[in-house]
């Protein structure tokens, strides 16, 4: 039996056990033993879904306290001897990463996005170089296997319950904590781009353009989102982002306005069912990954789109539905619509 | 105070080229730009140093020779030294074996703050940083989008820290490593017209192993913990696509297709 800890981040519990499936993908199902830690309180969330939960007492530390979670990753794998330990990529979870790696000398590997196998080696992929390219890493030397994975990147699968045995952790290492929370505030909630079934989705290539997108996502019952290339230049906020340093999103419709589709770009888009995209240049790397290629002008499309929605509108509301009983004809397999 | 600022010169993935058809990157038609995320850890260190007169701001870079002007260049934007570490032996280093060669160096340094990026544009991995400070036994923190306050009677900073979701402020014990994310109001000034010549060499370090001493074993592909197996560009599955223009009969083809789909409300 190979064991595998994971580090569940209180503030990402579900994402946290969600590499449940990244451990499954590197040992099978039945081959592994999940160890949970969790720091600051027994994670009930937790409880039938790994075999043993580790768990550090509030008292003794917090879950900002990066030093001592490290130090007391280091005393647990001195007696369980882990064979992988996972972290969500978290704020926190990226902090005690690379840390935990330097104390059990064991290779890391950053926001990995698929697990395979090179003989007796795991293979793990992530985007690298600019993200023209996949790199596939193992890791050398005896530690454990270490990664941090991005929210949404596996999704755990409904599996039996298991009988969780929890252990209470008395780390012996523990030295005042050097990082103190002053003060906590969440972000005002927003709407969720993970959220919309439609997105509409505006690039570089529309970057001064990009609150027309609004009209367009407006028709369609849906919200706008951004690549990164816009967000940088300050011309969307943030939390609309899609991509490996935005957000994983899972549409039933995505079109890609302007949008190159980089594979940070594209590593966002994994779950969307269907893709247009709109781009001048027919050779862009997102028309790969479109179900429906525009070829043109990323306004032009726009406005001539709003305008035939607009138009179908103004003569169905006229004249009853005409427009509706005509396409309903040759479009098979949609009745009910 | 003493601050060093850990900095690295990164291909400017904007400006980049890859042929397409022999599946190579041009980089040396690349340009190279400071990490993003950097620049504002030089930025937030000159702001400091207004703060705390007298102060030094030191930068710390390991990096092919070729980086040399790019070290130079944040001489001439007000960095009072600039510290190239550059050795054929580190060529291949891991972010592990990286970290290694870095503490190493800062192990003799006297510093009361450490600022970094969060993260590279090109590596992306955001260890180095949290490494370096593990190897030092000091604290460190990332993400920091503001330097609120420097107590240094009490030698503590307090800090703020953004998350998607949330706004955290934290005190941290100094000396300790703080990882910058990238602002786009803290940039570094221009050269000065008088400067864009100036000679500054005199204010430029060159590290070796002969310097730092440490075993083979622990630098270069040998010291690292991963390798990079294989590389390939990225392709994506082909499957039906529809090509289109935005002339009228196109855009209807989309319309008709997002009816279809049930996507236009009615
Ligand atoms: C570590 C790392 C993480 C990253 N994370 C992300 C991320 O999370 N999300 C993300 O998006 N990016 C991310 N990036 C950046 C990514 O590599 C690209 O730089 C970025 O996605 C490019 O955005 P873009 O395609 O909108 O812009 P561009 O690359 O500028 O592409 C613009 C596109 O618009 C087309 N175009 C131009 N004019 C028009 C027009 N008039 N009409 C229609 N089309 C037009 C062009 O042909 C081109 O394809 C990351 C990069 C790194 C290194
Ligand atoms: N070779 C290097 N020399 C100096 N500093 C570095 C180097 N690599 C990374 N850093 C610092 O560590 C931060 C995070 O880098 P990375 O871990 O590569 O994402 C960067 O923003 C730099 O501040």
């Amino acid at each position: 039996m190979k064991r595998v800890l994971i580090y569940i981040d209180q503030d990402a519990i579900e994402e946290s056990l969600d590499l449940l499936e990244a451990a499954e993908q590197m040992y099978g199902a039945d081959s592994y033993t999940a160890y949970g830690l969790s720091v600051g309180s027994a994670c009930s969330r937790a409880e039938g879904i790994v075999d043993h939960l580790l768990v550090i007492d509030a008292e003794k530390m917090s879950s900002y306290d990066v030093q001592n979670i490290t130090a007391c990753i280091d005393e647990l794998h001195g007696s369980y001897r882990f064979n992988a330990v996972l972290f969500p990529a978290t704020l926190f979870g990226r902090m005690i990463a690379p840390r935990a790696a330097v104390r059990l000398r064991a290779g890391l590997v950053a926001e990995v996005t698929e697990v395979h196998h090179r003989g007796n080696d795991i293979l793990l992929v992530r985007p690298a170089f600019s993200g023209r390219m996949l790199a596939g890493i193992i890791t050398k030397g005896d530690g454990p296997v270490m990664m941090t994975v991005r929210n949404n990147t596996f999704t755990r699968r409904k599996r039996v319950r298991k009988d969780t045995e929890i252990h209470v952790v008395h780390p012996s290492c523990s030295s005042p904590p050097g990082v103190r929370l002053i003060e906590h505030r969440r972000k005002e909630a927003v709407q969720d781009i993970r959220e919309s079934d439609v997105l509409v989705a505006g690039g570089g290539g529309v970057m001064r353009h990009i609150e027309q997108l609004e009209d367009l996502a407006r028709e369609l019952n849906g919200m706008t989102a951004a690549s990164r290339r816009v967000v940088d230049s300050g011309r969307a906020p943030r939390h609309i982002q899609v991509g490996q340093s935005g957000k994983t999103v899972s549409p039933k419709l995505y079109i890609a306005i302007g949008i190159s589709g980089s594979i940070q770009h594209a590593v966002g888009l994994k779950n969307a069912e269907c893709i247009i995209s709109v781009n001048s240049d027919p050779y862009a790397p997102i028309c790969a990954l479109a179900d429906i290629v525009v070829i043109g002008d990323g306004m032009e499309f726009i406005q001539g789109l709003l305008k035939k929605i607009r138009e179908h509108r103004t003569a169905s509301s006229e004249n009853g539905f005409p427009e509706a009983k005509e396409y309903r004809g040759n479009l098979p397999g949609n009745g009910g619509r | 105070m003493n601050i060093i600022c850990l900095v690295k010169p990164v291909p400017d993935v904007e400006n980049f080229s890859y042929d397409y058809e022999h599946h190579v990157l041009l980089r040396d038609r690349g340009y190279q730009i400071i990490n993003p995320d950097d620049e504002t850890a030089v930025s937030a260190a000159f702001d400091l140093k207004q703060q705390f007169p007298g102060s030094t701001v030191e930068t710390l870079t390991m990096a092919p020779p070729g980086a040399r002007p790019y070290l130079e260049d944040l001489i001439r934007r007000g960095v009072d030294r600039a510290v190239h570490i550059s050795d054929p032996l580190f060529a291949g280093s891991d972010t592990y074996a990286t970290s290694g060669v870095l503490a190493k160096f800062l192990m003799d340094q006297t510093y009361d703050i450490i600022l970094s990026g969060t993260q590279t544009l090109d590596g992306g991995t955001a260890h180095i940083p949290a490494q370096v400070a593990e190897l030092l036994g000091i604290q460190h923190i990332s993400d920091v989008s503001r330097i609120d306050r420097i107590a240094l009677e009490e030698q503590t900073a307090t800090v703020n820290v953004e998350s998607e979701d949330s706004l955290y402020t934290f005190e941290i014990d100094l000396p300790a490593v703080l990882g910058m994310a990238y602002s786009a109001r803290n940039r570094l000034p221009y050269i000065p017209y008088d400067a864009i010549n100036e000679e500054v060499g005199g204010k430029m370090k060159t590290v070796t192993n002969t310097d730092l001493g440490l075993e083979r074993s622990r630098v270069g592909l040998t010291g690292s913990m991963t390798q990079v197996l294989r590389v390939e560009v990225h392709t994506y599955a082909r499957k039906e696509i529809l090509r289109v223009g935005t002339d009228d009969e196109s855009i209807d083809q989309v319309y008709q297709f997002l009816e279809k789909r049930g996507f236009l409300q009615p």
